[in-house]
């Protein structure tokens, strides 16, 4: 059927609840321009489709901020972050360091995990793809798109955002459940 | 109080910084003592840390894909075409090497003739512009924003006379020293008006077939 788009807004809300017609249409449209920047600086096809696509999950991520706000066209926005990805690639490289995806956007101290005999990152990622699809999502949208309870309500038919909170709890205490805790 | 209950949100508070005054006491007396309890923490912060690399992942493996049905896709027309890779077959000049001789001269003095000429040109018409497929920000009457539209933008070096110009028919030309990226089209529906916005500055635009200059609203 294909995405129809109608306004920047409506665009924006669709991108905000991850429909997949939305995401397809929005980096089919911008992949050129972005493509064209980083082939015209010095990148590889490959390099392209790396930035692009990291790109575009800070997008992803930008524009669930409390803060954001369409000032300008959402493909000028994310061409933004394109430009300044590739320009930061482009300069570790003069460095000598290669192509690094950037952080998670929770930042946190080196703990001393022997202490605890913690499980591995790969068994708690495990976990997590194990876990009921809403549970998962309810856990990503939240922990990793940092999409606020409100939203979470409306997108999960909860009936509050106190009620959103404790279903996101209810996850979390099944998660360390498999753990042993 | 921490309770069975309250803990998971209660450490999730901790772990943001938002926990303060007797509550952070508390929670921080409980760590010290219980080093159960310090485990707990410490694995509900690595359960956030993965769940936020699952999220990344599975977002990262969902736009592979996207890329890679896009690639697949039959080509739209109007798109850049990768050329055909046809075979070519070498055919020689001439077998009269006093023949091929003549003849190489000859495209030699054509290639100097027309560096000559070219040199000559009026300088607005040396080289070719810089064409870009531009987005158009169109403001609906009811104020809604779309960006669905585009136009081609041709631009050209500056010149001895055209600095800051622009000449808009079908096509936009610009003549600047312009970048495509720097270059903001917009459309406002209610009143039939075209602008250009380029870094912070904002210039009205009129069909016409004149060069005329960009004048700063």
């Amino acid at each position: 059927m294909g995405y129809q788009y109608k306004s920047e807004e409506q665009l924006l809300e669709d991108l905000r609840k991850r429909d997949e017609e939305a995401i397809s249409y929005f980096y089919e449209k911008n992949w050129p321009m972005a493509r064209a920047h980083v082939i015209n600086n010095s990148g590889s096809e490959e390099d392209a489709e790396d930035c692009y696509q990291e790109s575009f999950i800070i997008f992803m991520i930008k524009i669930n901020e409390p803060e954001f706000e369409i000032r300008s066209l959402l493909s000028t926005y994310l061409f933004g972050i394109v430009k300044y990805h590739w320009s930061n690639q482009l300069r570790n490289r003069n460095k000598g360091g290669k192509m690094e995806p950037p952080p998670n956007n929770v930042t946190h101290p080196k703990e001393p995990e022997e202490e605890f005999n913690l499980p591995s990152d790969e068994e708690i990622q495990a976990m997590v793809n194990e876990l009921d699809p809403e549970c998962k999502d309810i856990m990503i949208d939240f922990y990793y798109l940092k999409i606020s309870m409100k939203e979470l309500a409306e997108r999960y038919n909860i009936a509050s955002e106190g009620a959103a909170r404790k279903r996101k709890f209810k996850c979390l205490q099944k998660l360390k459940k498999l753990f042993g805790v | 109080m921490i309770n069975e209950e309250n803990k998971e949100e209660i450490i999730e508070q901790y772990l943001e910084g938002a926990l303060t005054g007797e509550d952070l006491q508390e929670f921080e007396e409980k760590m010290a003592a219980d080093a159960a309890f310090r485990r707990e923490v410490a694995l509900q912060k690595k359960i956030v840390h993965n769940v936020q690399t699952v999220g990344r992942e599975q977002l990262r493996a969902q736009l592979k894909g996207i890329h890679k049905l896009m690639l697949e896709k039959p080509q739209d027309e109007g798109e850049i075409q990768e050329e055909a890779e046809t075979e070519v077959k070498v055919v020689p000049l001439s077998p009269n090497k006093s023949i091929t001789y003549a003849i190489a001269a000859a495209i030699v003095l054509l290639i100097v003739a027309g560096i000559f000429v070219v040199l000559n040109q009026d300088q607005n018409t040396f080289g070719d512009p810089l064409v870009a497929s531009l987005p158009v920000e169109v403001i609906g009457a009811d104020n809604t924003t779309r960006g669905d539209e585009m136009m081609d933008v041709a631009i050209y070096s500056p010149n001895d006379t055209l600095t800051q110009h622009y000449q808009f028919t079908d096509t936009l030309k610009l003549y600047g020293p312009f970048k495509p990226l720097d270059v903001h089209i917009i459309y406002n529906e209610g009143t039939g008006q075209y602008k250009l916005r380029i870094h912070e500055k904002t210039y009205g635009l009129k069909k016409t077939e004149e060069i005329m200059p960009l004048e700063e609203e």
